[in-house]
């Protein structure tokens, strides 16, 4: 890794269990929640990060820092010796292996990228969900999402009948 | 250590936003994983699960709207077809054409694209019809014959029309119906029954009536010819008043015109220049022919065109109170359809609104 050039702006992220944690403006910047508290000048020292344990905001950090674009004034040397396209498929390789978590983790992850408002890792966690919603029976979304059906058999049977096309 | 979480517990904002990204089929499913998914759902109803009718009073001025009768609701979008006093010749899945004095244009109902062809150098044309793909083709057969075509070319341009003026005998087409692309073969059903046939790479050559198959032997009001789902060329007669109802397929080794006593589980709609055959899943659809004619003013639902990974749905845009409902909401009862097979005769006419400026188009494959 190139050493930290001195202009860079560090910003401080605190999880509600006591981890602090270092990083560049611009890799905080790429949750909108944390650009806007930046920019609103709500930041000065330290951003406290509530709901997001340290285990969890360590891996949302790492996403950033992957995901931060490398173009631009200062850190364009990266790019400009891979081509984009090979760099957008390394980085979808890299989010492959990324997202090899269990799912108690990426539960936690959706709702980070949620709080946080980060589209790409929101985008990235929420497809296993989508492709399970997607592609599979209902008996096996919920035992997949471990959720529980609380419907009564006429109210499951109301949206079924609502929805008959889908259910033909 | 993080508990083996509750994922009915996902706040409903997060859930919406992953709805937005979840293609309109999967929706339903989603509803019924619990109620707090539920409640993140919001109403849209399906555009492809069967053909719509488009709709509207006055080309060019008048909002479009597409009748489902699956919903058996008339949703109206925020859109105008842009041709005032065109008049609707034939549709391809989400293409529409429409023939204005001279012009001709082809429009993409989900882009509103809208693709002016070169001029045409008569008037009018009888027939337009269009392949769905990169061809199309003008007939006239009243006073002579005159077959103009218009090509797409590899950068989607339309190259100038190219005419023919071939020499053969006079016949009369059924006025309701369209020419048929078929089997590289343009298909003209006549007045009386029988075809006439003109080869797609030989337009100079014309027109020719088949000796066979020969006309149907019985009296009928109005006839639609169509190209199936499954490749197969048929016909629609309907008798005065809607009665009877029959439907013939072309067997294509004898040449002879055999009645058909079941669709297989398919549907047809038709009843305007174009009709469409399709399968459908939905059981009370099937075996059934749809003709643009309503018995109720159907509700009319405002809504936006959403698009979901690949689909498309209606989506209420502003609520209206429907306090002239007449309908009972009974299925099958607002469109006049018949089923083949039925014990009773094909129901009346009588009491219908016929729906005018009105032509079938498909979504499905959007």
């Amino acid at each position: 890794m190139a050493t930290r050039e001195a202009g860079k702006k560090m910003i401080m992220l605190k999880s509600p269990d006591g981890m602090e944690f270092e990083v560049e403006e611009a890799v905080a910047m790429e949750s909108q929640t944390i650009r806007k508290m930046i920019e609103d000048d709500c930041a000065d020292t330290a951003i406290l990060i509530p709901n997001i344990n340290s285990k969890i905001l360590s891996r949302v950090i790492e996403y950033c820092n992957k995901h931060v674009p490398t173009t631009g004034a200062t850190g364009a040397a990266a790019s400009d010796t891979v081509a984009p396209a090979a760099l957008a498929e390394d980085l979808k390789i890299w989010d492959a292996e990324f997202i090899k978590v269990n799912r108690a983790t990426r539960f936690d992850l959706i709702q980070a990228a949620s709080y946080l408002n980060i589209k790409g890792l929101l985008d990235l966690t929420s497809q296993t969900t989508i492709d399970t919603i997607s592609d599979n029976s209902l008996e096996e979304i919920r035992s997949f999402l471990s959720t529980k059906n609380d419907y009564l058999p006429e109210e499951e049977q109301t949206i079924r009948r609502e929805n008959q096309w889908a259910f033909q | 250590m993080s508990q083996e979480q509750d994922w009915s517990s996902l706040p409903v904002d997060l859930l919406i936003l992953i709805l937005n990204r979840l293609r309109w089929s999967s929706h339903p499913s989603f509803a019924l994983v619990c109620r707090q998914w539920r409640s993140a759902v919001s109403p849209f109803y399906p555009a492809w699960i069967t053909p719509l009718l488009l709709n509207t009073t006055d080309v060019g001025t008048t909002n479009i709207r597409y009748y489902s009768p699956y919903f058996q609701k008339n949703f109206e979008i925020d859109d105008t077809l842009e041709a005032p006093g065109a008049k609707i010749c034939c549709a391809s899945g989400r293409y529409v054409t429409l023939c204005m004095p001279k012009q001709i244009l082809n429009v993409d109902l989900l882009s509103y694209d809208n693709d002016y062809l070169p001029l045409i150098s008569q008037f009018r044309f009888e027939h337009i019809v269009y392949d769905g793909m990169r061809k199309m083709v003008g007939i006239d057969t009243v006073c002579l014959q005159e077959i103009g075509c218009c090509m797409q070319n590899s950068d989607e341009v339309w190259e100038r029309w190219a005419y023919c003026y071939p020499d053969r005998t006079k016949f009369t087409a059924s006025p309701v119906s369209n020419p048929v692309f078929h089997r590289s073969f343009i298909y003209l059903l006549l007045e009386d029954g029988r075809l006439a046939v003109c080869d797609e790479c030989k337009h100079e050559e014309g027109f020719e009536i088949l000796d066979k198959p020969q006309s149907f032997g019985f009296v009928y009001e109005d006839s639609y010819l169509v190209e199936s789902d499954q490749v197969e060329l048929m016909v629609v007669l309907i008798g005065r008043r809607g009665s009877p109802v029959n439907i013939f397929k072309l067997n294509e080794h004898t040449m002879e015109w055999e009645k058909m006593e079941s669709l297989d589980g398919r549907a047809l709609f038709t009843g305007t220049l174009t009709t469409v055959m399709k399968k459908t899943a939905i059981k009370s659809m099937q075996n059934k022919v749809f003709l643009p004619r309503l018995y109720d003013w159907p509700d009319i639902v405002y809504a936006d065109f959403v698009l979901r990974d690949g689909e498309f749905a209606f989506v209420e845009s502003r609520r209206v109170d429907n306090k002239m409902k007449v309908g009972n909401g009974a299925y099958s009862t607002n469109m006049w359809s018949y089923e083949l097979g039925q014990r009773e005769n094909p129901r009346d006419f009588w009491e219908t609104e016929r729906m005018d400026y009105s032509i079938w188009v498909d979504f499905s494959n959007s």
